[in-house]
């Protein structure tokens, strides 16, 4: 049974097994794919895992090829980074909007999620799911993302359809023309995903509790899908402001990766997104900080339709432009990529404590987030499973892991992060999260060397640094009705 | 309006459409028959290998179906020198994959790894295809989890409908079978994977294909050191019955009482993958329903609102094919649909495709091609459809050339002698007794199936049972209980009314147990039982809720999810 905070779950997709190479397979074939695509419109709980590596070697073996790019800023504040790739006749645009579900405005959680679904109705001068047609119908696709930092847009078309594609983004960005009645269908269909994300799935309450009990201040404690009742509290008059605030060129980055001519591509961008003005008012940004953690917080939550007892453990963790970054993410390969991985082998294969545990290191803008989860096994208590992880946690900072648990690592993350190479859409996620998060489109040039400087040293520092008991949140998750009482102090 | 305004009204134009560079692959012929085809692709330092062999499901013995299937998942589990767990950590040390599976025509191997592993997954994937030792153990837990997953793709509708469609449109051709039977599976033993592995596997039959960073040459070198001992043998033929031909319209209705939906499917007798109509086809079945664009999706969801989506499917496979139209809907509108789908189907053929529709479905074919080639494993996919289909070699440098020469008469041409409504197999998954009257009006013959296949008799048609039917909720009633397991589980609730109220009881094959505390709200009741099961007491509720002689409802055990149920008043 998958842990919910799976990160990577909700960013690799796996579409377009087109009907025709599914035509020979006597499994029923997908009948929708494309029509899926729209389903996919989702939160991703949390921030953006992006494993982000380029540049020389692995073990000085792999070369991996550099990834050039051009950036521009517009007058109006709009930043544009492309890349030239022609070897294949598609391209790639994503527009990023540096917003996510920390600036929901006050009383309205899980709003910058629910705007993201009106901004494909109806526009200006397109009508109602006309970006889904400018795509689906020349067979290529589109679809969009909300997470804790930001919202992005984005779409693969055969190459010749560039200019349509930069015509439609700029005419969502200059305005939304969305009616009540647009509103309301498109409010109750987040409200559905929200029943199906976090209500349905019988450990889908886990993570959502573990966000808002993990952060004391930070707008972060509020879970990206939001409340049913702050959804129902948001009103048509909130999307115009929203977009008012937060959806202007200044707060926007273009990215094109694909088959097209820079020259060409500039002179659209001076026809389309040129002209948009940027507005008078400054960018609301959220300035809270999360004080550190000064000792163990403990919770217990009940919940329906639970079948086995799990355990959900929280440590603070620096933003994702730290240095310790990459030894975090390398951290979290070790403890939980794979079979041969360090819990599953522990917990699930050997002491059976466990029906599955997984590690995730949330790196975000402000303050980032490790999660060790698991779900106990059949008649297995909590309070084990919690020794078990913590057991796990504490060999990682008494002696270093072995060489050849953190070339598996590497190998692991850079294999995952060249097959995302492949892909002009992939190639355009990785310079997104460089530029808009990390602050510099290069870092997708220069993160393998950060990568491969990782030691089994460091490994070792920052399991010392941040797992610590001081800074624990443990929360236990049980069936419902309560039997345990909750042990905090 | 000013000159802005004015452009920015309207979507531009595309460009013209780019080139596609299509690679041409080496190929050479082993002296053992094995066929090698490379693709250097050094943009990135990645590898995709794939072997397939020109078996598949079809080529199963008929006595034991799956049996394909069970020996291509069991050759990553275990081989004369690796067990299951080494060959799983070996793959994931290099941050690799290694996968095997079979369809209806071939069976692949697939790996992928980066570049400088290239050479170890290969020495792999050559132990996993000549040395696989099918472990006692690794056998028994497959033939487990292949019974669970049984169960499990029984309680699914479309899984339903997949298995009578393929039943009624094959007859003896191997296609008709899509599942093992739970004998077939009992009746599978390592001797005969052993066995029907060396019968299946010979390298005359299959084709080895590499596309990613990698030196043609050392891989053929490598491909040949490692597979070149493989002895030849006799290659398995497709020596198959033709399908029977259809002489007209009959309905094959699954019985689920109680579903909400009708799953239907419409099909017609297709062609094969080589088939010179098959782009005509292809055209036609984007223009009717490939897409969320296509005429019955417009049709029966965007203007209709009958299902979340209706779609075409052009089913092409090596040896012979099916055409079918589906949707998921609402029961009362089951009739309803099946008019608006011959509808369709009916004016697909009598008038020919307008000029945008044909445009547009030229659009999404050639605009899709590119994007479906753009990574390693999207390419040496083709390649594996290319040669195990049996298609030109120049396959792909012709694909948008022979998309963008089919002309209107030629798409209603094609549906005239193929799709044919009058002689079409409709398939329903649903509830019979709610379905049947308005069944009728389109087809007057009507076979009923229960879940496991068998024919069983027409049930009693109760028209469109509507929410505002008031019942009595006393008396008997069959009930059958949905199980995370997949598999229903029959129960019979007794309801008694006297002059305290309601009292009752429920008697299944789980176990049994006396009502209590029974609260009733109009066509709605609960109550708490004692469950007793396998000799354990078990508190537990139940709810439940009448519509004239259908029921629905949960049942709730202490501490589990709640497992839903629905049935019928018992006769």
């Amino acid at each position: 049974m998958p842990v919910p905070m799976d990160l990577p779950r909700a960013m690799h997709k796996t579409f377009v097994r087109d009907k025709e190479a599914c035509a020979s397979f006597r499994k029923t074939c997908p009948q929708s794919l494309r029509r899926l695509s729209r389903l996919r419109r989702i939160s991703v709980p949390a921030g953006l895992l992006l494993l982000l590596v380029a540049g020389q070697s692995v073990s000085g073996q792999v070369k991996m090829p550099r990834l050039d790019f051009h950036e521009r800023t517009l007058a109006n504040g709009l930043r544009i980074v492309s890349a030239e790739n022609r070897t294949s006749p598609t391209v790639a645009i994503q527009v990023w909007y540096h917003v996510g579900s920390k600036d929901d405005p006050a009383g309205r959680s899980g709003f910058a999620h629910l705007f993201e679904h009106m901004m494909f109705k109806s526009t200006r001068n397109m009508k109602s799911e006309m970006m889904d047609r400018l795509t689906e119908d020349i067979g290529g696709f589109d679809n969009a993302f909300t997470n804790d930092d930001t919202t992005v847009y984005y779409e693969v078309v055969p190459s010749n359809y560039l200019e349509t594609l930069l015509w439609a983004e700029a005419d969502r960005l200059s305005g939304l023309n969305v009616d009540a009645q647009n509103f309301k269908s498109e409010r109750d269909v987040v409200k559905e995903e929200y029943r199906q994300t976090v209500l349905a799935p019988p450990y889908g309450r886990l993570d959502y509790f573990l966000q808002q009990k993990s952060f004391t201040a930070h707008p972060y404690k509020r879970p990206t899908i939001g409340s049913i009742e702050d959804l129902n509290a948001a009103a048509l008059a909130d999307v115009q402001a929203f977009h008012a605030s937060f959806y202007r060129p200044d707060n926007a980055t273009l990215v094109v990766v694909g088959d097209f001519d820079q020259q060409q591509l500039d002179t659209w961008i001076d026809k389309y997104l040129q002209p948009i003005a940027k507005p008078g008012s400054p960018l609301p940004r959220v300035t809270v900080k999360e004080p550190q953690r000064k000792k163990e917080v403990r919770f217990t939550e009940n919940g329906p339709n639970v079948p086995l007892p799990a355990v959900g453990i929280t440590y603070l963790t620096p933003p994702i432009t730290d240095a310790d970054a990459e030894s975090l993410r390398v951290a979290q390969t070790i403890l939980s990529a794979g079979e041969s991985s360090r819990l599953y082998h522990a917990l699930v294969y050997e002491q059976q404590i466990a029906q599955s545990a997984s590690a995730t290191a949330n790196l975000l803008e402000d303050v980032g987030l490790f999660h060790l989860n698991a779900i106990a096994a059949s008649g297995r208590k909590p309070e084990d499973v919690e020794a078990s992880l913590l057991a796990e946690v504490k060999k990682m900072q008494d002696a270093p892991v072995s060489q050849a648990e953190l070339d598996k690592a590497i190998n692991q993350i850079v294999t995952s992060q060249l097959l995302e190479r492949e892909t002009n859409d992939g190639k355009a996620l990785a310079l997104g999260t460089a530029t808009v998060l990390l602050g510099d489109p290069n870092r997708v040039n220069t993160d393998l060397v950060r990568l491969q400087a990782v030691s089994t040293a460091d490994v070792q520092r920052v399991m010392k640094k941040y797992f610590n008991s001081e800074n624990r949140l443990v929360l236990y998750y049980l069936p419902e009705p309560a039997k345990s009482k909750p042990e905090g102090r | 309006m000013n000159q802005q305004d004015d452009f920015r009204r309207y979507a531009p134009a595309p460009l013209p459409s780019s080139e596609i560079k299509i690679p041409t692959p080496y190929q050479t012929v082993l002296p053992n028959g094995l066929t090698l085809v490379v693709v250097e692709d050094k943009r990135l330092p990645l590898v995709s290998y794939r072997l397939a062999f020109r078996t598949g499901d079809a080529h199963d013995p008929p006595e034991l179906p799956g049996l394909t299937d069970m020996m291509a998942g069991l050759l990553t589990e275990g081989t004369v020198s690796r067990t299951s767990r080494q060959i799983a950590e070996e793959v994931e040390r290099m941050g690799a994959t290694l996968h095997a599976g079979a369809g209806s025509d071939f069976t692949t191997l697939s790996a992928s790894a980066l570049a400088v592993f290239g050479d170890k997954i290969l020495e792999l994937m050559a132990d996993v295809t000549l040395r696989p030792s099918f472990p006692e153990n690794e056998v028994e837990l497959t033939k487990q989890n292949t019974k669970e997953s049984l169960k499990q793709q029984r309680a699914q509708p479309s899984f339903l409908a997949n298995e009578m469609v393929s039943r009624v449109m094959f007859g003896e051709h191997p296609y008709s079978r899509i599942v093992p039977t739970p004998e077939s599976i009992d009746n599978t033993t390592r001797e005969r994977l052993v066995e029907f592995h060396r019968s299946v596997f010979v390298p005359n039959n299959a084709v080895f294909l590499i596309v990613g960073d990698v030196d043609r040459a050392v891989a053929e070198q490598n491909v040949a050191k490692l597979f070149g001992d493989w002895p030849r043998s006799e290659a398995v033929p497709d020596s198959f019955p033709q399908p029977p031909d259809r002489t007209k319209r009959v309905a094959y209705v699954i019985d689920r009482p109680g579903s909400a939906q009708s799953n239907i499917v419409i099909s017609s007798k297709g062609v094969n993958r080589t088939n010179p109509d098959y782009f005509p086809l292809l055209l036609m079945h984007t223009v009717l329903g490939a897409t969320a664009s296509s005429r019955l999706f417009m049709n029966l969801r965007e203007e209709k609102g009958y299902t979340y989506g209706a779609y075409s499917n052009l089913d092409t496979r090596r040896t012979a094919g099916t055409i079918r139209a589906t949707a998921e809907v609402r029961t009362p509108v089951t009739g309803d649909s099946l008019k608006e789908f011959f509808y369709e189907l009916d004016r697909i053929g009598s008038e020919p495709v307008t000029e945008k529709e044909i445009s547009d479905a030229k659009s999404y074919l050639t605009g899709v091609f590119p994007i479906r080639l753009e990574t390693q494993e999207g390419l040496i996919d083709q390649l594996v459809q290319i040669k195990m289909l049996g298609l030109p070699d120049n396959y792909l440098q012709l694909y948008r050339e022979q998309v963008q020469k089919v002309t209107r008469e030629e798409i209603q041409e094609v549906a005239q002698k193929y799709v044919r409504p009058d002689e079409a197999a409709i398939v329903i998954v649903g509830d019979g007794a709610q379905v049947l009257e308005q069944l009728e009006r389109y087809c007057s013959e009507i076979e009923f199936y229960n879940t496991a296949g068998k024919k069983k008799d027409r049930p009693t048609a109760v028209g469109v049972v509507t929410e505002s039917d008031d019942s009595s909720l006393a008396g008997t009633w069959s009930l059958e209980i949905q199980t995370p397991f997949g598999q229903d589980v029959a129960a019979t609730l007794t309801l008694n009314q006297n002059s305290e109220g309601f009292s009752g009881k429920v008697e299944s094959e789980m176990g049994q147990g006396e009502l209590a505390n029974v609260t009733r709200d109009g066509p709605q009741f609960q109550a708490t039982l004692s469950f007793a099961m396998e000799g354990a007491a078990m508190d537990a509720t139940i709810s439940g809720s009448v519509a004239g002689s259908r029921m629905d409802g949960t049942i709730s055990l202490k501490n589990l999810p709640a497992l839903s149920f629905s049935g019928h008043r018992a006769e």
